[in-house]
């Protein structure tokens, strides 16, 4: 009986969708705070932060993703990752809950779910009725956002 | 007979006394030597010290002299420990046990006969062996300036009847030594001993963190600030306001300090960088057959160690160029009249919180209409723009990307680098630099770099409705335009300011482009190299000291953007990169020409 390893999810929503990172990448999880805006950014970083000292910037992961904008409210967290020691944070319409489930419910993407590129989707945990879907962070903010970046820095 | 009876018994009074002392004190001594053998314990030390001290003293003043000499050297010794420039080793507790023995065993002479007995020779000699008095003579001999012999000699006198002479004194007497070399040799002791003490390395890891903890608090001290003038703004006044006015007042003091001393800390001399100079001259002008002396001056100025690392090869480029390119070969030379040798001299001073680098040679200088020409050829700038510049101006085009240094007057090309990868190494480094050059005669390069990296001043200005900083030493004025000063020429905006037509920057254009009603109130006129700009804003906030962070690998390259800061409130604002705004302004002028 080979259940696989147990998966820690820091789960949360955009629109109606669930979103789970590996609790191991995030640093923590803040609420919505004053965020300086970057000229000449790309239009999904938010900006940047003041995080205890460090300048952190701050990617809206609604546009990252391709969703609506949407007016941040109350429920409206950032999720501070670490990636390759690069640390920035992400904004999330809401953060869920951890939680463990077992690697071997997670199944590969299939090819297009809630219009986001299955390229940034690490696999889909099922859950009861529920649908998780796990990102690939790397992905997400590397490769092409790079490309993106380093464009906005030379289109003037 | 009566007083001079009473007068010995009053002296042996004091002597017992002494004797009662001393030997109490030496033998304190002795258990604290074996003490501090296992743990040399500061206080232990000051302790035996003391006691020392006071078996000299007083041993001396009843004319004790071989007790008070024992005592004496023994002092010594005990001074270096004290002072950590000795270790009290199995050798040093011995020596000093040896001769707190024979302290001992004189103060028990001096009771039962009245006189001291005991031979001390063999115990001062041991304890010399281990203070500066011995090195001195060990430095000489070892030096063969004079000889084992001559050096015993010299000793022995001193232990004799020369005991109040010192070492150096004697072997001058002796004709050993003369003066100058005394003086010499008790330098060399000298500045040993002061490095000894003074210096520590440290991993230049942790002398960052120091940095950036100062720099933390830096930030809360503004903020603290911050704090103690909105409290003196609401007219509250009571007793534990007038406490926190002065603590923010002690805190801003001392922050200060400490930001200063860590940042100095970091600082190293600039001979580290210029001691390379002279070979590399040496090297260059053989390559290209100029015959080339070198000056150099202040060698001493420090700047921040990691631009020093940076500033290397800026530094052999421009020297690179002076040789190849501005320094003649000796027949040319000769013919224009000047000196065979050309000259190319260096010279690093401070101005206010910068450094300044400059680098001369008295050679043949810059050809303005080749550079312009070179320009034109490239389509850099316009022919209008051109025929406007001021030679200095036009001379400072050298540091246009795409006008190689080829462009420069000269048969040998360099090796494909530009002058434009030197700018763009100090503008990395927050500096500037400028080319000043009379045709034939000389050319001299002026590097301005800030004394560290970490920290500067800024204006902090509201653009729109966002706050951005400003580094003040850039800042050169303030204006208020008049109704009309602002004019448009060719589609851009351009003050007039003392008859002097500046290009001004619409920051809301640069960054978003969109151009926004016109309600800015205040230009910032800035200098940059030997460009002037000016720069619109809403407001002015005030000057501030800014710690600089960068956007990191994730953000570090967006355009006009140098960094950013954290305010007292702890609020971020982007630091405004003020060369990338001229090249935007520069690269408009352009773009419209060959449009």
């Amino acid at each position: 009986m080979n259940e696989g390893r147990i998966l820690q999810l820091v789960t949360f929503k955009l629109e109606n969708e669930e979103f789970a990172v590996d609790i191991l990448k995030v640093q923590e999880i803040n609420k919505m705070i004053d965020i300086t805006r970057i000229p000449n950014a790309p239009a999904f970083v938010e900006g940047v932060i003041n995080l205890r000292g460090k300048i952190i910037p701050i990617v809206d992961l609604r546009k990252r993703l391709g969703f609506e904008g949407r007016e941040y409210d109350k429920s409206t967290r950032i999720i501070v990752v670490e990636l390759d020691g690069i640390i920035l944070g992400f904004i999330v319409d809401s953060v869920s809950e951890v939680l463990r489930i077992s690697e071997s419910t997670v199944e590969p993407p299939p090819p297009l779910i809630a219009g986001i590129e299955s390229d940034y989707i690490e696999g889909v945990g099922k859950l009861d009725n529920r649908l998780l879907i796990l990102l690939e962070l790397k992905k997400i903010f590397s490769g092409s956002d790079r490309k993106e970046l380093e464009k906005a820095a030379n289109n003037n | 007979m009566e007083g001079e009876n009473s007068e010995k018994d009053e002296m042996k009074e004091i002597v017992d006394e002494f004797i009662v002392e001393a030997n109490e004190l030496a033998e304190k001594a002795i258990q604290d030597i074996v003490a501090i053998e296992n743990n040399p314990d500061e206080e232990i030390i000051n302790s035996i010290f003391r006691a020392v001290h006071t078996i000299k003293g007083t041993s001396s003043f009843l004319g004790f002299n071989t007790l008070s000499t024992l005592a004496h050297r023994s002092e010594d010794v005990l001074g270096m420990i004290r002072k950590g420039n000795l270790r009290p080793d199995q050798e040093v507790a011995d020596a000093l046990l040896e001769a707190l023995d024979l302290i001992r065993t004189l103060i028990e002479e001096i009771k039962d006969a009245g006189a001291e007995q005991s031979d001390i020779a063999r115990a001062v000699e041991r304890l010399e062996a281990l203070t500066d008095r011995k090195k001195l003579g060990k430095l000489l001999v070892d030096a063969s300036v004079i000889d084992a012999d001559q050096l015993h000699e010299a000793l022995k006198k001193q232990e004799g009847e020369e005991k109040e002479k010192k070492l150096g004194e004697l072997l001058v007497e002796d004709e050993a030594i003369t003066e100058g070399q005394l003086k010499d040799y008790l330098n060399k002791q000298k500045t040993r001993t002061y490095k000894e003490e003074s210096t520590i390395r440290i991993d230049v890891k942790k002398l960052d963190e120091l940095m950036n903890l100062a720099g933390e608090l830096v930030l809360g001290k503004n903020r603290l600030i911050l704090l103690n003038n909105l409290v003196k703004k609401s007219d509250t006044k009571n007793h534990v306001l007038d406490n926190l006015a002065d603590i923010t007042n002690s805190i801003e003091v001392v922050t200060n300090e400490l930001q200063l001393s860590v940042m100095r800390a970091r600082l190293v001399p600039i001979s580290k960088l210029f001691s390379k100079v002279p070979r590399l001259a040496r090297d260059l002008s053989a390559e290209f057959k100029k015959e080339v002396g070198l000056t150099m001056e202040g060698e001493e100025t420090e700047l921040d160690r990691s631009l020093i690392e940076s500033l290397h090869d800026p530094l052999v480029h421009i020297i690179r160029n002076s040789i190849d390119h501005g320094i003649e070969t000796p027949e040319e030379r000769v013919r224009k009249g000047k000196p065979g040798k050309g000259l190319l001299s260096l010279k690093a001073y401070n101005e206010g919180n910068n450094v300044i680098i400059e680098v001369y040679d008295d050679g043949k200088g810059i050809d303005v209409e080749k550079v312009k020409n070179k320009a034109r050829e490239k389509g850099l700038m316009g022919e209008a723009d051109l025929a406007a510049l001021s030679p200095r101006d036009a001379m400072n085009l050298v540091f246009a990307a795409g006008l190689s240094t080829a462009a420069k007057i000269s048969s040998v090309s360099g090796r494909g680098v530009g002058m434009d990868v030197v700018k763009t190494n100090v503008e990395k480094m927050n500096g500037q630099v400028s080319i000043d050059s009379e045709e034939g005669q000389w050319t001299r390069l002026t590097l301005r770099l800030p004394l560290t990296l970490a920290i500067m001043r800024a204006l902090i200005v509201r653009v729109v409705d966002e706050l951005f900083a400003i580094p003040l030493n850039t800042v050169t004025e303030l204006v208020k335009p008049q109704e009309g000063s602002i004019k448009t020429v060719d589609k851009k905006e351009v003050l007039v300011l003392r008859d002097k037509v500046i290009p001004v920057v619409d920051l809301a254009k640069v960054f978003t482009g969109n151009i926004q009603e016109n309600n800015d109130r205040y230009i910032v006129i800035c200098n940059i190299g030997e460009k002037t700009i000016g720069i619109k804003t809403r407001g002015v906030e005030g000057q501030e000291e800014v710690v600089i962070k960068t956007l990191g690998t994730f953000l570090g390259n967006i355009k006009g953007v140098g960094g950013a800061t954290i305010r007292g409130d702890g609020r971020v604002i982007l630091i405004l990169d003020m060369s990338a705004l001229v090249d935007h302004i520069s690269f408009q002028n352009a773009y419209r020409k060959t449009a």
